[in-house]
């Protein structure tokens, strides 16, 4: 089996854990929007809806991608790429990508 | 990224999300980051960018990456709520469908005919997570409007479809045609299997495992090497 690279795979950071790195005040807006949600939305990332509305048709119970169950830490890492079966990725913040798309001059 | 989950020694690596929004922003990112210990591209999200990537405004991105030994890397997405929803249509199924495909086809549309191949010809594109048939359709299309309105796009020295064979593509999420002649004969429209890099996009509900590239019959094992890892090792220098 040749070496196996996966150039597409996303990281669940939770959002606490990126808001650390923002100057205010920005980090409390993260930080607040954070708590008690157990969820990724917050009301500073840009977020989607979809890939929840699968319909129980593809059922992967090892995720959840609205939480970041299953690779949100980074212990979750090896995990993950052993049950895709790769030996080395590129990994994505998923916040970050969306984060990225924001225009707002608040929001830089 | 970086402080917690980045580590090559264990076959870990990440891109540089440009903030593309602010060109100025995103330059100053890649120069601090952009040489990092398993930092291997700059990516864009496609879905929103105004105006579209091939503007000149976003030039300067692409300079650094391509000075930095970067690939760029257009990452699509837009199935949900944000555009086909709010327009009416009521099905995932219709937005997933057109969504991620519709907002690369749009930026590679305007990164060819604005020139950026011309530009930065030694900046490596990758496009990913819209599949593969619409690379044909894009490169059959772009080349038959090229041939009657050459003057629009001054900056090509070849037909669209050469500069789209130029760039690389993931695979992901794979299509699954019911006679596999299909899928071999777009591989070879498209120029063959290094132009292919297998995604996964692991852990969203649709993602592609190996299978997808090892169960193909009409791929040598060569060819299933180079897919799987080999081109990724030559693109980002894993």
């Amino acid at each position: 089996m040749p070496r196996i690279v996966d150039v597409d795979a996303h990281y669940f950071e939770p959002a606490e854990v990126i808001g650390a790195y923002f100057a205010e005040p920005w980090r409390t807006r993260v930080l607040d929007a954070w708590k008690g949600a157990d969820s990724m939305m917050t009301s500073l990332f840009p977020g989607s809806t979809g890939d929840q509305e699968v319909y129980g048709r593809i059922r992967r119970t090892e995720l959840d991608t609205a939480t970041g169950r299953g690779l949100r830490d980074p212990e979750d890492v090896p995990v993950a790429m052993a049950h895709v079966g790769v030996d080395a990725c590129i990994l994505l913040s998923h916040r970050m990508l969306s984060f990225a798309r924001l225009a707002g001059e608040d929001e830089r | 990224m970086l402080d917690r989950v980045v580590d090559p020694a264990e076959g870990i690596y990440t891109m540089v999300p440009a903030p593309y929004r602010d060109p100025e922003a995103s330059v100053e990112l890649i120069d601090r980051v952009g040489d990092e210990q398993g930092v291997v591209g700059v990516v864009f999200v496609t879905p929103g960018a105004e105006p579209p990537l091939g503007n000149r405004r976003y030039d300067v991105i692409y300079e650094t990456a391509e000075a930095a030994g970067l690939p760029v890397v257009f990452h699509g997405g837009g199935a949900s709520i944000d555009y086909f929803h709010l327009r009416g249509y009521e099905k995932f199924i219709e937005t997933h469908t057109l969504g991620f495909m519709l907002n690369n086809a749009a930026q590679l549309t305007s990164l060819v005919v604005q020139g950026v191949p011309e530009k930065f010809p030694d900046l490596e594109v990758v496009f990913q997570e819209s599949g593969v048939f619409w690379i044909a359709t894009m490169m059959h299309r772009l080349d038959a409007e090229y041939l009657k309105r050459q003057s629009e796009a001054p900056l090509l020295r070849h037909r669209p479809s050469h500069y789209l064979r130029g760039f690389h593509y993931g695979t992901q999420p794979m299509e699954q045609p019911e006679d596999p002649a299909h899928l071999a004969a777009l591989f070879d429209m498209i120029g063959g299997a290094d132009r292919l890099l297998y995604a996964s996009d692991y852990p969203h509900w649709d993602y592609d495992p190996p299978s997808v590239i090892t169960k193909q019959p009409f791929l040598s094992d060569a060819e299933q090497a180079e897919i799987l890892g080999g081109n990724a090792e030559a693109v980002f220098g894993i």
